[in-house]
């Protein structure tokens, strides 16, 4: 019963990344793709985590790179947006 | 009892799902970049800590629910900091707000700030050697120019004392004008050896060079007209009365051209569009000069007919006044150069 409503919440999540996507790809502005980078790597975390829950602990150890990941990626982009790199 | 956990950890990750499908439909709908920002970041941080807090649940106390718990606690203090920091440069790099949007308070305050940077950047671009090292040189420099016009507005007094007659101490204030630019010209020496030995860039300190070698002139000028002076003296009984008056103001508008030519090496190294404007001054000053020498030159002529040695003495004292006047506007131009090659970045 579980394994499936973990399977649905993934495609759930699948869903969002698809929605993240489209924003990627049409902007319209550099930010708005650095803002839909940062959402699909905070989706890519979640299901790290419900991966972890449905075969292997081991794959949760994803979500703590994909974190740092973020952030950093995040404040250098933004920098560089700023015009500071 | 696990049963009970199982559900209660389902319901959160349900209620984490969902919170990351509506962030990301906010994402996708909302108009502008600053409202997608305020989707993204709550919701789908939200959404992630749902997810974790049920596997938490789900995995009991173990290194994996350690783990999950370390990556909420990080997602949620840096969320945050990522909104704001993508906001940010979001508004700097021109991302506008939607037309529906009714405020922006942060207009006003990111206006002002640009205009302190610009205004900081103009102060710095007028300036000719900003930093510290070519300051103490710019000094050096400084001192020189300073001390030479010193040297040459004692000629003001000893023109005074020459036209009245008082000899002795006309010679007295020669010879201190003949130290003075002894002295000077000492001190010149050692700001050109100083030069090549500092960090400018050729272009500068070839500059520098030149106003040192202008201002030498102008020195060598004073010295040569003070050298007449003391060979005029036994002929000032002779001098008739408009030349007497005719130098006292010739001397006169002379000094005052080399006062302007002081101020504006003064400004030089702190505002060059006033040092232009001043150097811009100096070559009106010296235009009166030339009128004031002509003139005189003309009624000398019209009361001395006959060609004397009196009159090519009194020629020589105006020449060398006229020498002064031209060298500092040589000086003048120079700065004006300066300028320009300067004030091209404004």
């Amino acid at each position: 019963m579980i394994t499936e409503l973990i399977h649905f919440f993934i495609i759930l999540l699948c869903i969002s990344c698809v929605l993240c996507l489209y924003r990627l790809i049409r902007g319209p502005s550099l930010a708005d793709r650095i803002m839909a980078l940062n959402a699909l790597t905070v989706i890519g975390i979640g299901i790290a985590v419900l991966i972890g829950l449905l075969y292997n602990e081991f794959f949760i150890d994803v979500a703590i790179p994909l974190a740092l990941i973020t952030y950093v990626s995040a404040v250098i982009l933004t920098r560089y947006l700023e015009g500071e790199i | 009892m696990s049963a009970l956990i199982e559900i209660i950890s389902v319901i959160f990750m349900f209620i984490g799902s969902l919170f990351y499908l509506l962030g990301s439909l906010g994402i996708v709908r909302f108009p502008d970049l600053y409202t997608r920002l305020h989707a993204s970041t709550k919701t789908v941080v939200i959404g992630a800590c749902g997810i974790m807090f049920g596997a938490i649940l789900l995995k009991g106390i173990s290194a994996a629910s350690a783990k999950a718990l370390l990556t909420m606690i990080f997602l949620l203090l840096t969320a945050p900091t990522i909104s704001h920091a993508i906001a940010r440069a979001g508004y700097y790099s021109g991302v506008k707000m939607c037309p529906e949007s009714v405020r922006d308070d942060y207009e006003s305050y990111v206006f002002e700030e640009k205009k302190k940077k610009l205004t900081k950047a103009r102060a710095r671009a007028r300036m000719w050697l900003g930093r510290r090292k070519e300051r103490d040189l710019f000094k050096l420099v400084h001192d020189h120019i300073t001390k030479t016009l010193f040297g040459v507005k004692m000629i003001a007094d000893a023109a005074r004392d020459f036209v009245r007659g008082d000899i002795e101490t006309t010679e007295d204030e020669v010879k201190k004008i003949v130290a003075i630019e002894r002295e000077t010209s000492k001190m010149s020496y050692t700001a050109l050896r100083m030069i090549p030995r500092s960090a400018l860039s050729s272009e500068d300190s070839g500059d520098l060079m030149t106003l040192i070698f202008s201002m030498i002139q102008v020195s060598r000028a004073a010295e040569a007209l003070a050298h007449r002076i003391e060979l005029a003296e036994p002929y000032i009984f002779l001098f008739p009365e408009p030349a007497k008056s005719g130098v006292i103001k010739l001397t006169g508008k002379t000094i005052e051209t080399v006062e302007m030519l002081g101020q504006a090496v003064d400004e030089l190294n702190r505002d060059l569009i006033k040092a232009e404007e001043l150097s811009n001054k100096v070559s009106d000053l010296e235009d009166e000069v030339d009128v004031i020498r002509r003139e005189l030159l003309k009624t000398l002529l019209k009361e001395c007919k006959s060609l004397d040695s009196t009159f090519f003495v009194i020629n020589e004292i105006i020449m060398r006044l006229e020498d002064i006047a031209d060298s500092s506007e040589s000086v003048a131009n120079y700065i004006r150069v300066i300028c320009a090659k300067h004030l091209h970045l404004l």
